[in-house]
């Protein structure tokens, strides 16, 4: 069963991604902030990532180039999620990385297509 | 018949004597007619030399004459000519060395009597307002730079140049100035020109077209306040699009897969419930921001009002274990308000408790006294204080210094309340931060 993270300063919006992930088949962890996921990346073996931007202490490009220094292929996998608008550092760190962004609300479909996507180029 | 000529010697010595007058006379008429026909040439050619030398023609020349005396009168006049001469292209070298200095001047400079007429004008004016010197010179101030049709006086507007006549000292203003049906904002400082008994004879205007630069500045707080505004965007879409992602996320999974378990319904409807009180709250937040409020204005009395935002924060006083000391007018104060005026106290002392979280020395002092008609209250509290930069900032909507997923609108709520009652909030930072409320005191 393939593991994804969510990190989300919000409980309920990462409870919610939980809710709709395991009815998905995936195995999810979620975490309120970017420190508390930083190691639990080292010590798990995820799939892909699905990340707020705007949380407390540290936003979620941290997480992402940390990803990124120790394992590119989970980078490849970085899904911001995100209720921020007309946020300048996260245009630029989005168009800077080519980082897939959802934004909130959300629709349920985005997200699975984004999986089945992941899925199809992979095989 | 011996000498009967003359009867005696005498009488042939008054003959004599007669004749030789008469012919003196006539030699004397002859000598003066020979005389004046020479002279009358190089008189008239004086005459005429002086004539054309009043009137302006420096460069005349007396001719020279045959008379050796006339020679050297007019030697002497021809010399004083070329010498006046000299002066006047001196004078006129300076006079247009000053001319050029005046008209050089990249501000405006207007010249103007004590009866408000223009007595002289630089070309700069002249070429920026597309005026011709006729148009300037000899008009009234108020017709020339308001397009007035009576003094300013006589429109209870005030006059500068008559203060300065008055009393003498220089003085500055910033007017708007209608020419030829343009708008201009010129900087205006009027000196006054005195004369050797220290008379002021003229009042120079010197004038700075601030035009573009105002323009510029408006401009700039035009943007400033689209940054506000986009900030205020930015910070409530962050604010409602999480609610709403929950909402939607899980009717869009009710309705799109179903609940297999039941009992996870009601957990789920708790959620959005949740969550559409987060957006209505917000709703609220914003409603108070803009002060949509439509009770009657009533006399508040102040100290009242302030032991009740205590009362009603005294869980959060005791829970941060905060200690509070007022200090309160004992004339009991009352202001002209409504209810919300409370909520504005109420905003600025929570920022205060939360202000001092985490802090060793955790006391909120809140004081009223009457100063000048005004009713001053003082919140203040023993936190880390607001850096300068940052104290302009505390009033903007959607600013906080706190930790994260604070909304950042109580302290500029409370602005807006207190503004809607003309009063004037005031914050210093020293040992923590002061937030001092000045609201005009109603009654005694």
């Amino acid at each position: 069963m393939k593991k994804i993270l969510v990190v989300d300063d919000e409980p309920d919006v990462a409870e919610l991604m939980r809710f709709f992930l395991d009815s998905l088949g995936y195995k999810t962890d979620i975490f309120l902030s970017c420190e508390e996921s930083m190691e639990a990346v080292l010590n798990n073996k995820y799939w892909a990532v699905f990340c707020d931007y705007m949380m407390p202490y540290a936003t979620g490009d941290n997480l992402y180039y940390r990803i990124r220094e120790t394992n590119s292929e989970l980078a490849e996998r970085f899904i911001m999620i995100t209720g921020a608008v007309l946020n300048e550092k996260l245009d630029e760190f989005v168009k800077k990385e080519g980082i897939r962004v959802i934004n909130k609300p959300f629709k349920l479909e985005e997200i699975k297509n984004i999986l089945v996507e992941f899925e199809k180029a992979e095989r | 018949m011996k000498g009967y000529l003359y009867h005696n010697s005498e009488e042939l010595i008054v003959s004599i004597a007669c004749l030789f007058i008469l012919s003196l006379i006539i030699f004397s008429f002859i000598i003066s007619y020979i005389f004046a026909s020479k002279t009358e040439k190089p008189l008239k050619d004086l005459l005429t030399a002086a004539e054309r030398f009043s009137s302006g023609e420096f460069n005349y020349r007396v001719p020279d004459v045959d008379v050796e005396d006339f020679q050297m009168v007019n030697d002497a006049f021809n010399k004083m000519a070329k010498d006046i001469n000299l002066l006047t292209k001196e004078l006129d070298d300076t006079k247009n060395y000053f001319k050029q200095l005046y008209d050089s001047i990249s501000n405006y400079v207007i010249i103007v009597s004590p009866n408000k007429s223009i007595v002289e004008v630089n070309e700069k004016f002249l070429e920026d307002t597309g005026l011709s010197r006729d148009e300037v010179i000899g008009k009234k101030c108020w017709e020339v730079v308001h397009s007035y049709d009576k003094p300013c006086e006589e429109q209870e507007k005030k006059c500068y140049l008559d203060e300065v006549y008055r009393d003498g000292v220089q003085r500055d203003a910033t007017h708007i100035h209608m020419i030829k049906g343009k708008k201009y904002i010129h900087n205006i400082v009027y000196t006054p020109f005195r004369d050797k008994e220290g008379n002021i004879q003229f009042v120079i205007e010197d004038i700075r077209d601030i035009t573009d630069v105002v323009e510029m500045q408006e401009r700039i707080k035009d943007s400033e306040k689209m940054a506000a505004v986009g900030r205020l965007i930015s910070g409530l879409a962050h604010e409602i699009n999480n609610p709403l992602a929950i909402i939607s996320g899980y009717t869009q999974f009710a309705s799109e897969i179903g609940f297999s378990d039941k009992e996870k319904i009601g957990e789920i409807c708790c959620k959005i419930k949740d969550a559409t009180e987060r957006i209505s709250k917000l709703m609220r937040i914003l409603m108070d921001f803009a002060g949509v409020d439509n009770t009657p204005f009533h006399p508040v009395p102040i100290n009242e009002a302030l032991k009740n935002t205590i009362s009603i924060l005294q869980n959060e006083i005791e829970s941060s274990s905060i200690s509070v000391v007022t200090e309160f007018d004992t004339s009991e104060p009352y202001i002209m308000a409504r209810e919300d005026i409370i909520r504005s106290f109420y905003n600025i002392a929570v920022n205060a408790i939360e202000a001092m979280s985490g802090r060793d020395k955790r006391v909120l002092t809140v004081k009223s006294k009457t100063e000048n008609g005004n009713v001053i209250i003082t919140f203040k509290d023993t936190g880390a204080g607001v850096s300068q930069e940052l104290i302009n900032r505390l009033i903007e909507p959607f600013f906080t210094t706190k930790e994260f997923g604070r909304l950042g609108v109580g302290l500029s709520i409370a602005y807006s309340i207190i503004k809607n009652y003309g009063g004037d909030i005031d914050f210093v930072t020293n040992n923590g931060l002061s937030v001092i409320i000045s609201l005009k005191r109603h009654g005694r």
